[in-house]
């Protein structure tokens, strides 16, 4: 991370995420993401089953989600995102503001239903202080107003037109004469107040393996895992997002211009070569 | 002062927590079968526990992750569960293998069939987890499993010949009559026993329910590097104590109480007292650490609320994995299964499922951005990579040996 | 007729319990294999024995681990039992296998009754006449190729 960015893959998809008390409330199964006006955001964090289960494989995935949809309590359950505005910190956890843990506690189908009908039964459940809003009120996951933030709700159903990480990760990345330059395995964002903006697309000719941190840093060890991964993803090129032209899922396929110098991600922004 | 006191506690619990029935069953067996002549297994797998454990400690210590969390932030949703799904069945194997384990101590205390005491440890067991401290039930069971030192003294009081025991250790051969095969799938077991996956869900688990930070990582270490070492010096007393009675009569051990007659013949009535406290110390213990485990790997995969530091009702979910694992281990037992054949098969497995969980922990604990200056050293990635090949081979070695000595007949 | 898919993993598991003699080499190593373990189990008896007379363990200790042997030494004796000898030259090998066995299970079950009665005098004359059998089983394994 010398050149000062965040692999998003890396660093967000898939991390445990936290309250402010260091409450567990789940995982970043996905991120969604849209265009603005000059930019290409990650608008919010996709969390719960009904993420997690489409990324899944085949009938897996299908049961998760139908498990997910029978215990959710609304009449057309639509997966639960988290603005990025309610990330209040991104360490190794993804921390997020009270309201945005509180409105995703509630949106916890399972959880809620164990509560009443099996772990609540059973003598002791209780021990210590504990918050009453958990296992009372039944109503639908409908976000609450934050006290915090009265413009946006601390979650949402996925925004329309917006795409999700996943459905974009391992896309064939072509030229816009259709010469392939690879498999997109990781998108960069800024860091500071840029950190939920694209900066670059990573693409490799070798998707083994992008989630273990070796395609982001050059000095990670162990020195014969370092040197294996570095060779599988000696190819890899970073491509700047304002060289996008089209990006799509269903099939997944990202066109982008024609360029004569992409670096490797490895080599400093100063120092680019030749793609 | 009260420093050394938490660091020695935590010393004394790694070693009476380090044996579990895996341990007592491989080492016994072995030890009456091949003599001394595995050793070195046991060796082996004492320095790797100690470089998987001391890592896996670290990375929660500094990250505030434990193992499961990280395998699904670097192997991705779909490795991750069939991850999951591996580590998972080796672990509830285990996990039933050891409720197993008590009733049939607890056999040898009343001689009341071990089929009858099975319900009511599954659910003593399960009332422990749902209702006792983590720092007790690891400290109890962890100190009153020092009782196996019994062994120890055994071995001391049966005055062995030493230096042949030695000899047999340190140069070790083929005793008459076994395969080379054979040999090698004990080797296998023997190291799985060392180095079980729950052994290291429950460490980095652990340490996130004490809330471990970079400043408790030397107490960590001394957990580690003393305490597990000391406890693979009681599971070789436990090796020799079958090698010195049982090897030169050609006796085979498959039984918790044939494994503790050198005890009885040593130190008499007391040391069968001590000897029965500890293996169900033991036993106990372990079952509760791998029933956690097993709560643990999955609540920590789809990011739920876990542990022992919460109320039960706030961790909803992650209880229930629980409850569901011993309803499970119990029914299983109540098949009239042998639970020390369930225990043979359960640390072949772990040795088939180790580095599934290895590989990754290695990564993270390379990761400097999570890491910082606590990222593995030299001797670390060293020892890691080492242990990465020998951990590899076991687990590729390990059914193709099973299904060719029809498991170590 | 097709096998079932399941045929060859049946056969690994059935291989442990039943191994089928076909020629006297494979009949003899299945004695050397079933007096071996009846070797074992009658010396680990005999062990109990002697530390139950010496007062060196409990009752309940005495009693799991003499039940345990004369328990493993029954699927010992049938699993020889029902293999078929190949050829009349081994039914004298299959008579003394089985007398043997036969023997040491008659002395496990008594061992099991003096335990639990309690008579010590029993016992140890048990646990000499174990020895022996163990003893004898074992020179008749050594006999064999």
């Amino acid at each position: 991370m010398s050149d000062g960015h965040l692999d998003l893959v890396l660093r967000v998809l898939d991390h445990q995420i936290v309250g402010p008390r260091r409450e567990l409330v789940g995982k970043v199964d996905d991120l969604e993401l849209s265009w603005t006006a000059d930019a290409f955001v990650v608008t919010g964090l996709v969390v719960g089953p009904g993420g997690l289960s489409q990324r899944l494989p085949g009938r897996l995935g299908a049961w998760v989600g139908a498990v997910w949809r029978r215990l959710s309590t609304g009449s057309e359950p639509q997966p639960v995102v988290v603005p990025t505005t309610q990330v209040t910190d991104l360490g190794s956890p993804v921390e997020l503001t009270e309201a945005a843990v509180e409105a995703l506690q509630r949106s916890f189908g399972l959880e809620r239903w164990l509560r009443r009908y099996v772990v609540g039964r059973i003598p002791g459940a209780k021990g210590g202080d504990h918050d009453e809003a958990l296992d009372s009120g039944d109503g639908p996951a409908t976000p609450t107003m934050s006290r915090a933030d009265l413009t946006e709700p601390p979650v949402r159903p996925p925004a329309p037109g917006a795409q999700w990480l996943s459905a974009l990760l391992g896309a064939p990345v072509l030229d816009e004469d259709g010469h392939r330059l690879g498999d997109l395995i990781e998108l960069h964002t800024g860091i500071g107040n840029e950190r939920w903006t694209l900066t670059h697309l990573q693409v490799t000719h070798s998707p083994l393996g992008t989630e273990l941190g070796y395609h982001a840093d050059p000095h990670q060890g162990p020195a014969l895992l370092r040197r294996a991964f570095r060779h599988l993803q000696r190819h890899d090129v970073l491509v700047p997002v304002g060289e996008i032209t089209e990006i799509r899922t269903e099939p997944a396929r990202v066109v982008v211009t024609r360029s004569g110098a992409r670096r490797h991600p490895h080599h400093d922004a100063t120092a680019p070569r030749p793609g | 002062m009260k420093k050394f006191f938490a660091i020695a506690l935590g010393i004394l619990t790694a070693i009476g927590g380090f044996v579990d029935i895996g341990d007592l069953v491989a080492n016994g067996l072995v030890g009456a079968r091949f003599g001394m002549s595995l050793a070195w297994v046991v060796l082996v797998g004492i320095v790797g526990i100690c470089v998987f454990a001391e890592m896996s400690g670290r990375v929660a210590a500094v990250s505030g992750r434990a193992t499961f969390d990280l395998i699904r932030e670097r192997l991705g949703p779909r490795v991750g569960l069939l991850n999951l799904a591996a580590s998972m069945a080796v672990t509830l194997l285990t996990y039933t293998a050891e409720i197993g384990g008590v009733a049939l101590a607890l056999e040898l205390a009343t001689s009341v069939n071990p089929y009858l005491w099975i319900p009511v440890v599954g659910a003593a067991v399960w009332l422990v987890l749902w209702r006792v401290r983590f720092s007790v039930l690891e400290n109890a069971f962890g100190l009153a499993g020092l009782a196996l030192i019994v062994f120890a003294v055994a071995l001391w009081q049966l005055g062995p010949d030493w230096s042949a025991l030695w000899e047999s250790a340190s140069r070790p051969s083929l005793p008459d009559g076994e395969s080379r095969a054979v040999y090698f799938y004990y080797a296998i077991a023997l190291f799985g026993a060392a180095m079980t996956p729950y052994e290291v869900f429950f460490f980095s688990s652990g340490g996130v329910e004490e809330g471990w930070t970079a400043k408790d990582l030397g107490t960590m270490r001394a957990n580690v590097f003393i305490g597990f070492p000391l406890g693979g010096l009681l599971s070789l007393a436990i090796a020799a104590t079958a090698a010195v009675t049982f090897f030169p009569q050609s006796i085979e051990v498959d039984t918790l109480g044939q494994l503790g007659l050198p005890v009885g013949l040593a130190l008499g009535k007391l040391g069968i007292a001590f000897l029965l406290l500890g293996f169900f110390a033991a036993t106990f213990g372990a079952a509760c650490e791998t029933g956690l485990s097993v709560g643990y790997s999955i609540a920590q995969y789809f990011g739920w609320q876990w542990g022992k530091f919460v109320e039960p009702l706030r961790a909803a979910r992650f209880h229930t994995v629980v409850l569901l694992s011993t309803i499970v281990g119990v029914g299983v037992l109540l098949t009239t299964v042998d639970p020390i054949m369930l225990t043979e098969y359960s640390i072949v497995f772990s040795a088939v499922a180790l580095p599934l969980t290895y590989f990754p922990i290695l990564v993270v604990a390379n990761d400097r951005t999570y890491m910082g200056d606590h990222a593995n050293g030299r001797l670390a990635n060293t020892l890691g990579t080492i242990y990465l090949f020998i951990v590899g081979v076991a687990a590729v070695a390990a059914i193709p040996l099973m299904v060719l000595t029809r498991a170590g007949q | 007729m097709r096998a079932p898919r399941w045929a060859p993993a049946a056969c690994v598991v059935l291989a442990g319990c039943v191994a089928p003699a076909v020629d006297t080499g494979a009949y003899q190593h299945n004695a050397v294999g079933a007096l071996e373990s009846a070797v074992s189990t009658a010396r680990v008896a005999a062990l109990a024995l002697d530390a139950r007379v010496h007062d060196r363990i409990t009752l309940a200790y005495a009693d799991t681990v003499v039940t345990e042997s004369e328990e493993a030494l029954d699927p010992i004796a049938a699993s020889f039992a029902v293999v078929d000898p190949p050829g009349r030259d081994v039914d004298p090998l299959r008579g003394t296998v089985l007398d043997l066995l036969s023997e040491a299970g008659d002395l496990l079950a008594d061992a099991r009754i003096a335990v639990r009665r309690e008579d010590v005098g029993a016992m140890g004359d048990l646990a000499d006449q174990l020895r022996d059998v163990a003893d004898d089983m074992e020179q008749q394994a050594e006999t064999l190729p």
